[in-house]
């Protein structure tokens, strides 16, 4: 009797262990999806940005944007882009559809000719309007499109982070991994180091000046990419957050770019 | 051996060269940096304009392979904007078309490239780069002059601009190296003489020095300029080398010769003799053992090598030839009105 309470508390301690021990690949998978949750349902949302983009010497050079975000079912987001600065670009507008998997469709308006043309995507690597943001970088992250690996914990900016890697998936991805520190509370991305094609370090992101948006959403209000290997840099800040204004796929068509202002 | 002298075959770099200048394009280039005056001001038509404008003088001109420049750019999208349509290869007339056709293209570029190499990041200015076929430092610094008189009366003050590249960096470097060393030449040849004045105590003699120290390189120069024609960086840095090595003949045969004049008391043609039994043999020696060691040098794949190699053993092999046979009838020709005064030291 004694030898077999024995050999069930050792089955039963085992089994408990083996239950509880994830591989860090699946703890990465469920971070991010956790992530993801978390990130859903907002519907829709506008805001207007501010773009400035540094070079190596210093000199500078600025744009602004306004953006339209719809969140789609199952896949990934739509989002409209309309230049408002330098004049010169005022009016034209960038239409985004996100895929979770495969490439994503976009579409420019330019106003001086009345056409909108579509972009080929299979430069999702390319940057966006020559800043140090790819066009992978800023449409809407989904789950599908990396695979993951938790790497630690630790303390970052005074707030305890998730440390993990992601792969992508996407065969032209201009990054073989991306490090993600996301903070264990609200799941904010506030700081992610990209490595390029050799695995070489190549740009860091960081994100602050987080607030929360309908009681749920933490969206940030600064984005700053640092290219290491040309000393470029981006910084966009955020602003004028709206939420839930009722936007439609009809507003997210070809057509709707050509009416927009 | 054939092979051994094309420089081509032996060297696959070379080969490789060789086939891209004749087949796809040049190595050699200029580069503009074009200003508009003004921050996004590259969408402006008439800066635009100008650009193409100089862009097709320069393609004009003699020894230009290639231009590129952003306003091809523009015209191949206008025309791929409109269908394709031939009739569309021009420059956009607004500045926010042209400017939405500069945004278009920067969202459509690959990863790792973006518009920074041909425009700068206030869009202020654009590159304007001309690709020359293999020319000589003195086409090229002439080309460079050419264009920017061309825009200084052609477009406005602030699209004037220097013309850069490795090749304008290097005509400038040969240019000042040429001119530098026949300053050095010559004055080298002013000491040498003085201090063969002041060592051989005779202002004849020093004089009479710099004959055999001078032929040899006149010399050869005639030969070279005869035969080859043309002088680069190489060449110009054989005369002091030379020199040096010329020099020493003329001063081993000059002290002997004094020697036997002043010390000894001989006539001069026993001083001329004297000398040529000491140091004959050796100068002879010398000049052949030096003159195997340079010939190696024309074995070289590297032309500046093969020119400096060639150059000093023709100029010492003359230096010899003087010394040897010019030096002495000379001297005999010049000595006899002082032969009487020389004879008490």
């Amino acid at each position: 009797m004694k030898n077999f309470l024995y050999f069930l508390f050792i089955a039963v301690f085992f089994n408990v262990s083996l239950a509880t021990a994830e591989t860090p690949e699946e703890k990465g998978l469920a971070i991010a999806q956790e992530d993801d949750k978390r990130d859903n349902g907002f519907q829709d949302f506008t805001a207007s940005m501010v773009m400035v983009l540094k070079n190596r010497q210093g000199e500078e050079s600025s744009r602004n944007i306004r953006n339209k975000t719809l969140e789609v079912e199952n896949d990934g987001d739509k989002s409209l882009s309309i230049f408002e600065r330098p004049r010169d670009v005022k009016g034209t507008a960038l239409l985004n559809f996100t895929h979770k998997t495969g490439t994503d469709d976009q579409w420019l308006y330019l106003p001086a000719l009345k056409r909108v043309k579509r972009i080929s995507s299979a430069n999702k690597s390319g940057s966006f309007m020559g800043s140090e943001f790819a066009f992978e970088d800023i449409t809407s992250q989904e789950v599908e499109k990396y695979t993951y690996k938790w790497i630690r914990d630790e303390e970052y900016q005074g707030e305890k982070c998730f440390v993990f890697e992601r792969y992508p998936t996407y065969k032209n991805s201009g990054y073989t991994r991306q490090v993600v520190w996301l903070d264990q509370k609200d799941y904010k991305i506030l700081q992610i180091k990209f490595h390029d094609r050799k695995d070489s370090p190549l740009k860091t992101l960081t994100q602050s000046n987080f607030k929360q948006y309908l009681g749920k959403y933490w969206y940030p209000g600064t984005m700053y990419m640092e290219n290491h290997q040309t000393g470029k840099s981006t910084l966009i800040t955020w602003k004028n957050y709206k939420f839930q204004n009722g936007l439609r796929s009809k507003d997210f068509n070809k057509s709707s770019l050509k009416r927009v202002r | 051996m054939k092979n051994l002298m094309n420089t081509s075959i032996r060297y696959q770099f070379r080969g490789d060269n060789d086939y891209v200048i004749e087949h796809l394009t040049g190595f050699e280039s200029i580069e503009y940096s074009l200003n508009a005056g003004e921050s996004g001001g590259v969408s402006n038509p008439a800066y635009l304009k100008k650009v193409d404008e100089f862009a097709q003088w320069y393609r004009k001109q003699p020894g230009v392979m290639y231009v590129g420049t952003l306003t091809d750019t523009m015209k191949r999208l206008n025309k791929n904007m409109h269908g394709d349509d031939e009739a569309y290869y021009r420059l956009p007339e607004e500045r926010d078309l042209s400017a939405q056709y500069l945004l278009l293209y920067e969202l459509s570029l690959p990863f790792g490239l973006d518009l920074n190499n041909q425009i700068n990041i206030d869009k202020s200015s654009t590159r304007f780069t001309a690709i020359l076929e293999s020319v000589s430092t003195q086409h090229a610094l002439a080309l460079e002059k050419r264009a920017q008189k061309w825009l200084r009366e052609n477009a406005p003050p602030e699209m004037a601009s220097h013309g850069a590249s490795p090749l304008i960096m290097f005509s400038h470097i040969a240019k000042r190296n040429i001119d530098s060393m026949m300053i050095g030449n010559t004055l080298a040849l002013l000491l040498i003489s003085v201090i063969l004045i002041a060592v051989l105590r005779s202002f004849k003699l020093g004089l009479i020095s710099t004959v055999p120290n001078l032929v040899p390189m006149f010399m050869t120069f005639g030969l070279w300029g005869w035969v080859v024609g043309e002088i680069g960086l190489a060449v110009s840095v054989v005369a002091p080398v030379a020199l040096g090595i010329i020099v020493d003949d003329t001063v081993h045969f000059l002290s002997k010769f004094r020697r036997a004049r002043v010390e000894l008391g001989k006539t001069t043609e026993e001083s001329i003799r004297y000398s040529f039994h000491t140091v004959g043999p050796a100068l002879f020696l010398t000049s052949l053992i030096l003159v195997c060691g340079f010939l190696v040098m024309t074995f070289s794949g590297f032309r500046m090598n093969v020119q400096l190699g060639f150059m000093t053993t023709i100029s010492i092999i003359f230096a010899l030839l003087a010394d040897f046979l010019f030096l002495p009838t000379l001297i005999m020709k010049l000595s006899k009105p002082i032969t009487e005064n020389k004879s008490h030291p």
